[in-house]
């Protein structure tokens, strides 16, 4: 629209990158740590797997997502009212009684290949729980049901009454240490910055921006010498403040895991797939990358978390719903069509992950915050079809919280569990990942076989 | 502009005045902290960024006098500048399409915002009052990353000034006129939110109803007057309130819609109205039935939207969980992540009462704040006492102590907020930038908490220390890497006078004078802490920068090394 502040921005960014060599400020690399980054790794292609998590944040409709094809569609335009998906618009979700949502071209496109498995009704529970339990207040729920901040951190937890705040996903890589002795890099790669899932008791995981790692424009060139000469000094100092100290920790070991993967990114690597500019799609664009650089880093297990934002849709649901899920079906299908390209599309499993589903019933314009909702497994070692019971979507119905706040058929633990198993997590490992996991009867669901 | 620019260079001449000294005559002994290094810690929590006269004046006035003058000064607008700006855009938005009907009467995009916000804040007289803003911004969350407000860059720079109204106002105004904005109405929905239709299976949008309390005033959990969670018998946090009473607080909240609009367009708020004007209650849409809301507080059946409005709003804001809830989040915001529960009660307590009987006096909690004991003390009375500084801040205190401007007068910065991770009203979601309880793993066994550390993820924390690195080394006035790029950008001349150069004239008038140079930034960025190491390494530094005659650079090197230093990132 106004083409002199493009211009002005471009300017600024060169301004500010000018003059200090390769090591530009926008995330793109430099040269330190060169000589570090390993020259001959072994090739850790055959024995490779990497699990992708993508957290929906603020709530996704679901259930306008995944909508029943079969009689019970009458149930859920009934429910839904002026927020119902038009039967006639559905499409295909390949070998099941359930259609996708038409903006979801990729996936069925997926879906029709099999590698696309629904997880029905999922969500955060304590134990199993029915309507008679929830009414009668006589089973253990999660705190702070449909709240978001509490719930994403249920999800990302799956022990939310713990004081300690680690991931499943941190504690799975940690288990795996052992066996996976031979990699040093962490196992656990953000695209999103911070977060619960990666903490792990031992690890905490690295955050990096789409185009790879990014370093310090100090360092420079002159390693040692010159200008971050001082910054090195004053990161080698012991501090008594916790804060001080903490921070120069997270630098120190920035700074380390950095320099290993410098070469490796310099260039970054470029695949053929062609992922939109979304902000999801180049996320998982950026685990492409470091998917491609794997074998040259010695690396053979991956977990990453990627995701975006927007699914809080209390409002212009109609308008805003559909546009949320293209960014997400378009870059799905990118992402699993360049692991294709790197012949590794049966190495590589991708969950999606929400804090709550939506109410079925409409504010006038939008949903409000509900508890249970279908979740997506897409790979190329996945069964494709639909795990777990339907739920009724009926008001008042048996799996009814109270305005279509759907009770979960399934627990995330029960979803998730066989992504995790599959990744490497030993079996008798599995009860720590998920310390609920025993309160629920289904181990394995069987997507992952 | 002409008048902005004098104001600068006087200020920057009172500054090369002052005395470089750390110790005034008189004071010595007194106090083992010495009055100035005082002065400087509180203006690292009240303004955006020590000047040495500001120091001066506090010094001169002495805190509370100097927070008193604060309080009473006028407000700077943030929207007076744009007038200016919506004029400019107009004009070169016609120079690129002449028949463009979207020209006609200028625009204004979120970096203008932004723009005139740094403009605001780094020369306002009230600083403390920006300050408050800025924190009420991060409590009372909008953003500009929702996807209508994204195209509201004005009506958020309302919002803002609408805060910056309440800096020193009373909290009870404040949440009411924060519910009646259009842009809050709008980001969290309840613009056009009306009565259950039973027939059509809709009932009252929950969004702002359940984000007010858990967010806004009362929080999850029963607090303690010291902010400590209440617990039950079995040793369980006690909820504030449940999914009935987000159910009533929903049907409360019916009937409003935008300030312009007929109650005949009610059903059409989607398409959008007036986003400054407060939003107007609209009878037939609001739901007249009785309410029962938090603590059990009954609202009587048939009262208009403007009745149940004020006695929901009483409700949340006689609880006593706002002062304490609402307390530590202006601690955390102003002075240090892990206030005692001491503090925190001795805040509330003022929140709760003032001195003369008023309860939600927030300039009374500003200076409660900073005045408090623990402030104070520092790190002398809790060891972990302090806070990561924002980014945003951290801009803002080296473009404020070291007079930053471009020619222009304009700050444009590119790739804001997504680089920094921080912009001012462009958070990610209501959550804020940073969550109040965050911990990094690191410190969970200590049991503090840190927010800003959410922002020192690998990518953010590398992203934030390149930024305060190139912008305080190279964009410095006179540098010879300026007059470098002059010569080879073929556009050069056209586009230097946007970019945004620091002026430290009084540091630079310090010559060779290492001794004095060091004294003087100890005092302005690091309060008079400079630990010995820090002082050998950037002494030994410029010692071998001598040979480089770009005294500039010299200088630009010397404060990119302290911004990045964990002493000065952690502000104490």
């Amino acid at each position: 629209m106004n083409s002199k502040l493009m211009q002005r921005r471009e300017f600024l960014r060169t301004m500010m990158a000018a003059g200090i060599g390769s090591a530009g400020m926008l995330g793109t690399l430099g040269t330190i740590g060169r000589a570090q980054a390993a020259a001959s790794l072994d090739q850790g292609g055959d024995d490779f797997r990497a699990l992708v998590t993508v957290f929906l944040f603020g709530g996704s409709d679901s259930f306008n997502m995944i909508v029943p094809m079969d009689a019970s569609y009458a149930d859920y335009a009934r429910v839904r009212g002026n927020l119902a998906v038009p039967q006639g618009q559905l499409l295909p979700l390949a070998g099941t009684s359930f259609g996708l949502h038409p903006n979801l071209v990729g996936t069925s496109q997926l879906a029709a290949q099999n590698r696309v498995a629904v997880g029905l009704n999922v969500g955060a529970m304590v134990e199993p729980t029915t309507r008679a339990d929830f009414l009668a207040d006589r089973v253990e729920l999660p705190p702070q049901l449909f709240a978001h901040d509490h719930q994403q951190v249920h999800w990302q937890t799956a022990n939310p009454t713990s004081l300690a705040r680690e991931g499943w996903l941190g504690r799975a890589v940690d288990l795996m240490e052992t066996a996976y002795a031979d990699q040093t890099l962490p196992f656990n790669i953000s695209m999103l910055g911070s977060n619960t899932l990666q903490i792990g008791p031992r690890s905490v995981g690295y955050a990096a921006d789409p185009e790879g790692p990014a370093g310090l424009d100090i360092l420079g060139e002159e390693q040692g010498q010159g200008p971050g000469r001082v910054h090195d000094q004053m990161l080698a100092r012991s501090y008594d403040h916790p804060l001080m100290a903490e921070h120069v920790n997270i630098r120190r070991r920035s700074l380390d895991i950095f320099s290993r993967y410098a070469q490796a990114f310099d260039p970054v690597p470029q695949l053929q797939t062609a992922f939109s500019p979304g902000e999801l799609a180049q996320q998982l664009l950026g685990v492409a990358r470091f998917i491609a650089v794997r074998q040259q880093l010695g690396i053979r297990r991956q977990a990453f978390f990627v995701g975006m934002g927007g699914f809080d849709t209390h409002s212009a649901q109609a308008t805003n719903l559909p546009g949320l899920l293209s960014a997400v079906d378009g870059a799905l299908k990118s992402f699993y069509d360049a692991t294709v390209e790197l012949g590794v599309a049966e190495k590589v499993t991708t969950v999606t992950l929400s804090e709550f589903g939506r109410t079925l019933s409409s504010n006038g314009d939008g949903t409000d915050h509900g508890w249970g909702g279908h979740q997506l497994a897409v790979g190329g070692a996945v069964q494709g079809g639909t795990y777990g019971r339907a739920p009724a979507r009926v008001i008042e119905g048996p799996d009814d919280a109270g305005e279509g706040r759907l009770i979960p058929t399934t627990s995330l633990e029960e979803f998730l569990t066989p992504a995790v198993r599959w990744f490497g997590v030993p079996e008798g490992d599995l009860d720590t990942v998920f310390p609920n996991l025993r309160n629920f009867d289904r181990r394995n669901l069987g997507y992952l076989g | 502009m002409k008048h902005w620019l004098a104001g600068i260079a006087l200020g920057a001449a009172m500054a090369a005045e002052a005395q470089p000294a750390l110790f005034v005559d008189g004071f010595e002994g007194a106090d083992p902290r010495n009055p100035r290094m005082g002065a400087a810690a509180l203006l690292h929590r009240a303004t955006f960024g020590p000047t040495m006269a500001e120091i001066d004046r506090v010094v001169e006035l002495g805190p509370e006098a100097w927070i008193d003058e604060q309080q009473s000064l006028p407000i700077s607008w943030t929207r007076r500048g744009f007038d200016v700006l919506r004029e400019r855009n107009r004009v070169e938005c016609l120079e690129e399409d002449p028949t463009d009907p979207e020209c006609d009467e200028g625009f204004l995009l979120q970096e203008d915002r932004h723009s005139v916000w740094f403009q605001t804040v780094l020369t306002a007289e009230d600083q403390l009052r920006h300050r408050m803003a800025f924190a009420l911004s991060q409590i009372l969350v909008v953003s500009q990353r929702d996807s209508i407000l994204a195209d509201l860059a004005e009506p958020l720079a309302a919002y803002y000034d609408m805060l910056l109204a309440h800096s020193f106002g009373n909290f009870r105004d404040l949440l009411e006129d924060v519910t009646k904005s259009p842009v809050m109405g709008t980001y969290l929905s309840h613009v056009g939110n009306r009565k259950a239709v039973p027939e059509l299976n809709i009932r009252p949008d929950e969004n702002y109803a359940r984000e007010v309390m858990q967010l806004f005033t009362i929080g999850l959990n029963q607090l303690d007057r010291d902010g400590t969670a209440l617990r039950d018998p079995a040793g369980l946090p006690i909820p504030t309130y449940g999914q009935a009473e987000v159910k009533a607080m929903a049907r409360v909240l019916t009937g409003w819609t935008f300030g312009d609009f007929d109650c005949d367009d009610f059903e059409f708020a989607e398409e959008g109205g007036d986003y400054i004007l407060p939003m107007a209650p609209c009878e037939e849409y609001h739901d007249t039935d009785p309410k029962t809301i938090i603590n059990g507080i009954e609202l009587p059946a048939n009262q208009t939207a403007d009745a149940d409005l004020d006695l929901a709003l009483d409700a949340l804001f006689n609880h006593p969980n706002v002062g304490p809830f609402i307390g530590r989040r202006l601690i955390q915001r102003l002075v240090t992540s892990n206030p005692s529960p001491a503090y925190i009660e001795r805040v509330a307590a003022v929140f709760a009462d003032n001195g003369a009987g008023v309860r939600g006096d927030l300039g009374a909690v500003a200076k409660a704040i900073l005045l408090d004991p623990e402030a104070q003390a520092g790190t002398d009375g809790r060891v972990s006492f302090g806070k990561l500084r924002e980014p945003l801040l951290r801009l803002t205190n080296l473009w404020r102590t070291f007079d930053g401007r471009a020619e222009t007068g304009e700050y444009y910065l590119d790739g804001q907020p997504e680089i920094q991770g921080q912009a001012v009203l462009a958070s990610p979601s209501v959550f804020n930038f940073f969550l109040p309880d965050y911990r990094p793993a690191g410190l969970s066994g200590a049991g503090l908490f840190a927010p800003e550390f959410q922002l020192a993820s690998d990518d953010l924390l590398t992203a934030n220390l390149n930024v305060i690195d190139i912008t305080a080394r190279f964009l410095v006035a006179g540098s010879g890497w300026i007059e470098e790029e002059r010569e080879s950008e073929e556009d050069f001349d056209e586009f230097f006078p946007r970019l945004v150069l620091i002026h430290p004239t009084a540091e630079l008038a310090l010559g060779a004078d290492t001794d004095a140079l060091l004294d003087r930034l100890d005092l302005l960025l690091l309060t008079g802490t400079m630990s010995p190491e820090l002082r050998t390494a950037l002494a030994g530094r410029l010692a071998a920068l001598e040979e480089i005659d770009d005294p500039s650079y010299r200088l630009g090197e010397t404060l990119s090394h302290i911004f990045m230093s964990p002493e000065y990132l952690i502000q104490r």
